[in-house]
């Protein structure tokens, strides 16, 4: 009765096998998978002057069309896409005030490898709670997602003042900045860079006034973030204001002590000592004359202003 | 034991049953591979082929498309679109003048998102509703109008109509194919949404009285949240509400939802003649039917609470009203220029600012941007106000001025306290939970907008 049964079972297992015949797999069926590889549109003025001026050259891929998937951090902002007429002129500042300089001085192929490889432009800034905007975000050494697009005239476009150059300039503040991030990613800048003020790095930088970091040898607020935060504000400020601001506001500090207890001197000292931390990095490391590169972007960004 | 032998019984079951079910699991696991599926064609392909019938319909009207757009945040807004299949898309809208006559191109494309959506996906017309600066478009910093620019589309969608609901904030729209004759309207720059608030500007006076059908209506029309609000007092002596919000057509404005008085639907309010003569403006409700809108100094229905309302609201909640123009007199906004004054920035109301001497006093304060910080600087004190039966607030007696008043705020400054110490005092109209219009009662051609605070 046993082996009866065994046998039965076998044979049903061996039917059940059988009638199993395998469907090949037929990729044919992919094709029709919307949006397989991402949106697509018919590319117009805009996309091909991105195509010839931006990633043909540089790899650098400028996405300015809305993609609800993109994330600048918190969904529940508030933003919209930005202006059309703002594209081409803003992403042509950006290769003049960046990939310009940085590639006539050191190589292209340095900048192709480590640049980030995608620019998301928002139209509107972000409204943070607290009442304050968000104008940039980094992701990695990946992505730059640049916010208020729409504010951000340039000299030549309609109805452009010298007052609109606020939002520009922080916009070239924040590339230079996110580029600087990546540029010590990759290389380290020297140990001496962090023990000039660990004390007085805090992340309770926003209880602190740009007067007050700048008595405390910081160039910015922000500065005293952290350690990589200091070492590229000072790139970042250097580079988009220039040697004669970075001279004025070391001429602005005020004699006395600070209420972290730096005194005048020390606090200019310590800014020079960043700096000429920062020159000697960018010779070392990139083969890069700080000097050049900070003439060439400010040439760039002025013609741009005013 | 009597135990044991149960349980040799039971496993010699057991095992009987586990080879049963074996064979009954090995039967059903034997696979048929015929699948049945509902459709002939796979989700991938039924959902591109929604995309392009969608895409075919949009780019295919010949005259293009007139949409009504309801923000979450309230209102409703009129636009023109025309599509073409190149994912570009030209439009005017009812927001301003210039953008019903300004033909302007942006970007758009339909994606299957969780169901087939139509993405703007550059800023247009329809973006300024959504933009969270609120200098752009009225409404609250941060979120803006609460309007949408990715939509999905709503299964009930016809061959002419084509309906829409925002993906983010539920806002809904209705597209409607367009004439020959209404795209050339649209497209010529011929779209006037002035039309209406040109002739409502030659009355005077805050209240507004409708007629129609020979019977009056209290008519309130407010543009900044394009609501209508019509209160009347019916044969039994009940006071009767209705709302709605409106948008701009070629012929005028039209109500979101038709308003019935008595037999006659009023759809909106089109072709406004005015006549010096009568001071009145004359039009058409819909159908045919004619109807006037005039001027008058006290409404058939007053909401006789609401001056306390506005008052006890700020008391407890211990904050202020603002407007940033001030009075609105005699048909001029900012009547008393104060966004002349340098650094101006708002005019507040705070019921019980302060006390002085025993006295609690009101303050109309003045808002100044102080090197970028926002401060009261200075303000006229009042002793508290009266509120009479019929529904007006008097302020209180002036008590002084708080603060170092600038030389070119003495004008503005002096003209405001004068006419907030009328007599007569204010009728104060809620128009929703943040805005109360304030309005004075001895001729109703003065009033303020007073709004919350974000």
């Amino acid at each position: 009765m046993k082996n009866v049964i065994i046998g039965f079972l076998c044979v049903t297992i061996l039917t059940g096998l059988m009638s199993c015949e395998k469907e090949k797999f037929n990729p044919s069926g992919a094709e029709d998978i919307v949006d397989l590889g991402g949106g697509t549109w018919a590319e117009g003025s805009i996309d091909k002057w991105i195509s010839d001026s931006l990633t043909t050259p540089y790899n650098i891929s400028a996405k300015y069309k809305w993609d609800a998937f993109e994330d600048i951090g918190d969904i529940s902002y508030t933003i919209v896409p930005p202006k059309e007429e703002y594209i081409v002129p803003i992403l042509s500042a950006i290769r003049k005030t960046w990939i310009a300089p940085y590639t006539t001085l050191g190589t292209p192929e340095f900048f192709n490898k480590i640049s980030p490889k995608i620019i998301y432009m928002i139209g509107s800034p972000a409204y943070e709670q607290s009442g304050a905007i968000k104008l940039g975000v980094a992701e990695g050494g990946k992505k730059i997602i640049l916010l208020a697009i729409n504010y951000t005239k340039v000299k030549g476009m309609q109805g452009y003042n010298v007052a609109d150059s606020f939002w520009i300039k922080q916009m070239f503040l924040t590339i230079q900045h996110e580029f600087g991030h990546i540029l010590h990613q990759n290389i380290l800048y020297p140990v001496d860079f962090k023990n000039l003020n660990p004390s007085l790095i805090t992340s309770n930088w926003q209880d602190y006034t740009d007067e007050e970091a700048l008595r405390d040898g910081f160039i910015t607020a922000y500065s005293m973030n952290t350690v990589d935060d200091d070492f590229v504000e000072m790139i970042s400020h250097l580079l988009v204001n220039g040697n004669e601001w970075f001279e004025q506001m070391l001429a602005s500090i005020p004699e006395g002590v600070s209420d972290r207890g730096t005194t005048r001197d020390q606090a200019v000292t310590r800014l020079r000592t960043k700096k000429s931390i920062i020159v000697n990095y960018y010779k070392q490391a990139w083969n890069i004359d700080f000097a050049q590169l900070q003439t060439k972007v400010r040439m760039a960004v002025d013609g741009l202003l005013y | 034991m009597a135990c044991s032998i149960k349980n040799i019984y039971r496993s010699k079951f057991m095992k009987k049953l586990s080879v049963y079910f074996l064979v009954l699991i090995a039967v059903a696991s034997s696979c048929r591979k015929d699948d049945d599926h509902l459709f002939n064609e796979s989700p991938d392909q039924r959902l591109s082929k929604q995309l392009n019938a969608y895409q075919e319909q949009l780019s295919g009207a010949p005259y293009g498309w007139k949409m009504i757009l309801k923000p979450a945040g309230g209102g409703a807004y009129g636009f023109y679109l025309k599509f073409n299949d190149a994912n570009r898309v030209e439009m005017v809208s009812d927001f301003d003048s210039a953008s019903a006559v300004t033909l302007k191109e942006s970007s758009y494309r339909l994606k299957a998102l969780q169901q087939p959506s139509i993405i703007f996906d550059t800023y247009s017309y329809i973006h300024v509703l959504s933009d969270p600066d609120g200098t752009v478009n009225g409404g609250t910093d941060g979120v803006g109008k609460q309007s949408d620019f990715e939509f999905y589309f709503n299964d009930s969608t016809g061959i002419d109509t084509i309906k829409l609901t925002g993906r983010v904030n539920g806002s809904k729209a209705l597209l409607v194919k367009a004439t020959q004759q209404e795209a050339e309207a649209y497209s010529g720059g011929t779209f006037n949404v002035n039309l209406i608030y040109n002739a409502l500007g030659k009355i005077l006076q805050y209240f507004k009285q409708l007629t129609v059908g020979g019977e009056s209506y209290d008519l309130n029309l407010d543009p900044n949240t394009r609501t209508i609000i019509i209160t009347w007092v019916d044969d039994q002596g009940n006071v009767n509400t209705f709302t709605t919000s409106f948008y701009f057509s070629l012929a005028g404005i039209e109500f979101s939802d038709p308003f019935m008085a008595g037999s006659t639907i009023v759809t909106g309010f089109y072709n406004p003649v005015w006549s010096g003569v009568t001071q009145t403006i004359t039009g058409n409700v819909g159908d045919g039917n004619t109807a006037t809108i005039k001027g008058i100094i006290k409404p058939q229905v007053l909401d006789v609470d609401a001056p306390r309302r506005w008052w006890q609201t700020m008391v407890d909640e211990g904050s202020f009203w603002y407007t940033y123009t001030g009075f609105h007199v005699d048909g001029v906004d900012d009547a008393y220029g104060l966004q002349g004054i340098e650094n101006f920035v708002a005019l507040g109301f705070w019921p019980q600012f302060g006390t002085s001497g025993n006295i609690t006093y009101d303050l109309a304060g003045y808002l100044m941007n102080e090197n970028g910080q926002l401060s009261l600087s200075f303000g006229t004190a009042f002793d508290a106000p009266t509120f009479t039966a019929d529904g007006r607030i008097r302020f209180g007696t002036y008590l002084g001025d708080l603060g170092d008043i600038p030389d070119d705020a003495i004008d503005p400054y002096v003209n405001t306290a004068l006419k907030l110490m009328e007599t007569s005092g204010f009728y104060l109209v809620q128009i929703n939970d943040d805005q109360y219009d304030m309005v004075n009662a001895a001729n109703a051609r003065a009033w303020i907008s007073w709004r919350r605070p974000q």
